[in-house]
């Protein structure tokens, strides 16, 4: 595990962010994402599914649970928000979506400390300024690697 | 003869008996919410087991409420997506099984087809072309039905629905779970003017709430003093302000929808629908520029009559469906 720490200061540099890192992303990939209310957890997703190849409107699944983006590699989009805290993130059939595809996981904290280790990767967004955010990325060297480039 | 529907996609077991003419002869809505607030949460597997325990009674009931029982009824419509996976296998099995042993024919529905033509249930004369706004947890989409079986979608949200930043605004601010009703409630009493809130009016009838839902946490950053929490008067204007701006940013893009098209009639469904201030606001603004229905919040908020209603439109169009139904958790369609 490497962590790497980058701020942003707009929203369209959490989205470029976001598609260095989604162009790194692999089969198997789960990025639990966290972050308070209006951090930019959804525009980071956008920026992710992009640079992934995926296709289709990033929208907050925080009521449809989950959403799929097809393409070379499938993104799968989750929420916990309405869930039960403490959920088995392989009740909404995690590990199939991991078998082809990568998972993003919003409000990923709210299942815990993650002892079972569903997720290889975690991006926690801080709000630091009305519009500056820090986004602190731990997991594998390789996904770390999009943002210590440049 | 009617048709027996049958709703199961998210944390409400209903069924209804929905006649020809679209009368309801009887609904029947079983709420989990009570369950899963235990819980602090929705738990997905507690939803699918819970349809499974309340399906049979909540069906009895809606048949024993309607005239003829079973000898009443022509076809049995039923939900299959958008949902939950497993809750909506529940609503599409029992429905097949059911069918299967009465010798019935079923029909699949999509939920947002059950939203859309809940107005016809409270406005039977209702009929293409009209502009739909679509309200609810998960969508806010305007689209044109522009005759039987031909819907365009105009616009949609780019990022939160209006009904998630409602429930998350309510969050921010302190108030219950789910967050539209408390809202609703809150703002009566406050100063909608009180402060300026975003209302982005983005092209292609596109919605963005993202931005709304953020400038309500600074400012309630700004208004906080400590840990202390807020007044309920301020509680209230913060309430009203969100709601006013979200309001407007609806009926701005519902009335430029209803120009663009040119549609005679309009119609706003979707949980939302029941906001107060929404129909309000709505019905002064569309006067004189189409008529509006709003179907009453008992219709905007899930039920079984509504997927009754949805049937029948999809029987009349291109009659029932042939074998097992297949359910579609990421259903998109609106027929």
């Amino acid at each position: 595990m490497t962590a790497v720490s980058r701020t942003s200061g707009s929203e369209a540099e959490t989205l470029a962010l976001g598609e260095r890192l989604g162009r790194c992303l692999r089969a198997g990939d789960a990025v639990a994402l966290d972050g308070p209310l209006g951090a930019g957890k959804t525009v980071l997703v956008r920026g992710l599914v992009a640079g992934a190849g995926a296709v289709g409107a990033v929208r907050s699944p925080t009521f449809v649970l989950h959403a799929v983006h097809p393409g070379p590699l499938p993104v799968h989009h989750l929420d916990l928000y309405r869930l039960a805290p403490s959920l088995d993130p392989r009740t909404l059939g995690l590990d199939e979506m991991l078998e082809t595809g990568a998972a993003l996981v919003e409000w990923a904290e709210r299942v815990g400390p993650d002892p079972l280790g569903w997720f290889n990767a975690r991006c926690r967004i801080s709000i630091v300024g009305p519009t500056a955010r820090e986004l602190a990325l731990t997991g594998p060297g390789r996904l770390c690697a999009a943002w210590t480039r440049g | 003869m009617s048709l027996l529907a049958i709703e199961t996609s998210c944390d409400e077991t209903a069924a209804a008996v929905v006649g020809p003419d679209l009368s309801i002869h009887s609904s029947i809505v079983a709420s989990q919410a009570a369950a899963h607030a235990a819980y602090g949460g929705v738990v997905p597997e507690l939803a699918a087991r819970m349809h499974l325990e309340r399906i049979a009674e909540v069906t009895a009931a809606a048949l024993a409420a309607a005239p003829g029982g079973w000898g009443g009824i022509t076809g049995v419509a039923v939900t299959r997506g958008p949902g939950l996976a497993g809750c909506l296998l529940v609503g599409t099995a029992y429905a097949d099984a059911l069918a299967g042993a009465r010798g019935l024919p079923v029909v699949g529905v999509s939920h947002m087809a059950g939203h859309v033509w809940a107005a016809q249930l409270a406005d039977p004369a209702l009929r293409p072309p009209f502009v739909a706004l679509v309200v609810s947890g998960g969508h806010t989409e305007l689209i044109h039905v522009e005759a039987p079986g031909a819907v365009r979608l105009l616009g949609a949200t780019r990022d939160d629905a209006v009904g998630e930043a409602f429930d998350k605004v309510a969050r921010l601010l302190g108030l219950p779970y789910p967050g539209g009703p408390a809202i609703d409630v809150s703002a009566r009493t406050g100063n909608p003017a009180r402060h300026r809130l975003p209302r982005p009016i983005l092209p292609d009838f596109g919605f963005s709430f993202s931005g709304l839902k953020t400038a309500v946490r600074y400012l309630l950053d700004d208004l906080r003093v400590g840990d202390q929490p807020l007044a309920t008067t301020a509680q209230a204007d913060v309430a009203a302000s969100f709601q006013a701006a979200a309001v407007d940013t609806l009926c701005t893009q519902l009335e430029a929808a209803i120009e663009y098209t040119g549609a005679p009639r309009a119609i706003i469904v979707g949980g939302v629908a029941s906001n107060r201030s929404l129909r309000e606001e709505a019905a002064r603004r569309c006067r004189g520029l189409a008529e509006l229905t709003i179907p009453p919040p008992a219709l905007c908020t899930d039920n079984a009559a509504m997927v009754g209603a949805a049937g029948w439109e999809i029987v009349r169009r291109r009659g029932f469906d042939d074998g097992p139904l297949s359910v579609d958790p990421g259903l998109a369609s609106y027929i």
